[in-house]
């Protein structure tokens, strides 16, 4: 997958538990999941979950907690999926 | 004392039971909680009960030491009725834990006597129309804990400012510190804040903050 892919498949998983529409109309991989998409923690928790099902991979505690930005997280699965 | 809270609204659509991940409980909570949850006659408020008192915790715990990171396993909760405690490597945490039928909040702190805090939210919002609405709730919350904190200073709300530091909200009076520890927190519906009053006195304000 390209990152291109991957980034957007994560703005649609991400899509369903943000707070802010208007931020995510101009998302990028520097919008901030929780700050800027006013996304909850305890949704994070899903997202990441969902991250793991529609990749095909895992996702460790700390890499989780290390997913801040929409870069951070399109970073974090391109490095664990095939190209 | 830094304090924590958080607060759950329990009718919010992406927290009920349907709409929350299958895996969520075996990522969130550690085996021992996993274990209240499947004895609980009470599961969704129990679910969140933990969350909230382990968001809560680690509110307080990011006061004491700025890089923690909120990994929930790691804020191992013993939960106890109305009460629970918080063990982290940083500590522990005691956390009072108030619920009605709509919510559940969790106020975190190391100290012994439980903090203050207001709640305050619209029960007869419907939930989905709240989700949309809730760019409005960060000033809601300002709102509410100045109101609750110029009332145990005698001053006009107006003259409470609260500002964010490193994403950890502080009280100002005139451009300088109010004694106080603070807390915000809001979901769905619901706002909430909680605050530690230090033993700092300022003058011209009335000290007796309990």
């Amino acid at each position: 997958m390209t990152r291109e892919e991957i980034f957007t498949k994560v703005v649609e998983i991400v899509r369903p538990f943000v707070k802010n529409q208007e931020a995510l109309d101009s998302v990028d991989e520097n919008t901030n999941i929780l700050q800027d998409l006013k996304v909850n923690s305890a949704r994070l928790v899903d997202i990441i979950l969902d991250f793991e099902d529609a990749f095909n991979i895992e996702v460790e505690d700390e890499d989780a907690d290390a997913v801040n930005t929409v870069g951070d997280a399109v970073g974090l699965i391109a490095a664990k999926v095939p190209s | 004392m830094p304090v924590g809270n958080d607060i759950v609204d329990l009718r919010h659509p992406l927290c009920q039971p349907a709409a929350i991940h299958p895996r969520f409980d075996i990522r969130a909570f550690t085996t021992r909680e996993i274990g209240l949850l499947a004895a609980s006659a009470q599961v969704h408020r129990t679910r969140w009960s933990l969350w909230a008192a382990k968001e809560s915790a680690f509110k307080a715990a990011r006061k004491l030491d700025p890089q923690v990171r909120f990994l929930p396993r790691d804020f191992a909760v013993h939960l106890s009725g109305k009460r629970a405690e918080v063990v982290h490597r940083l500590g522990r945490f005691r956390v009072w834990l108030d619920h009605a039928d709509q919510w559940v909040h969790a106020l975190a702190s190391q100290a012994g006597e439980k903090p203050g805090f207001r709640i305050a939210g619209d029960p007869s919002a419907s939930s989905g129309a709240a989700r949309t609405a809730e760019e409005g709730f960060s000033e809601r919350v300002r709102e509410l804990a100045r109101i609750a904190l110029s009332a145990l200073l005698n001053i006009a709300p107006i003259e409470v400012r609260i500002v964010s530091e490193d994403r950890i909200p502080r009280a100002q009076r005139r451009g300088q510190p109010l004694p106080f520890d603070l807390s915000l927190s809001h979901d769905g519906r619901f706002v909430s804040c909680a605050w530690e009053a230090s033993r700092v006195c300022i003058p011209g304000l009335v000290c007796s903050l309990s």
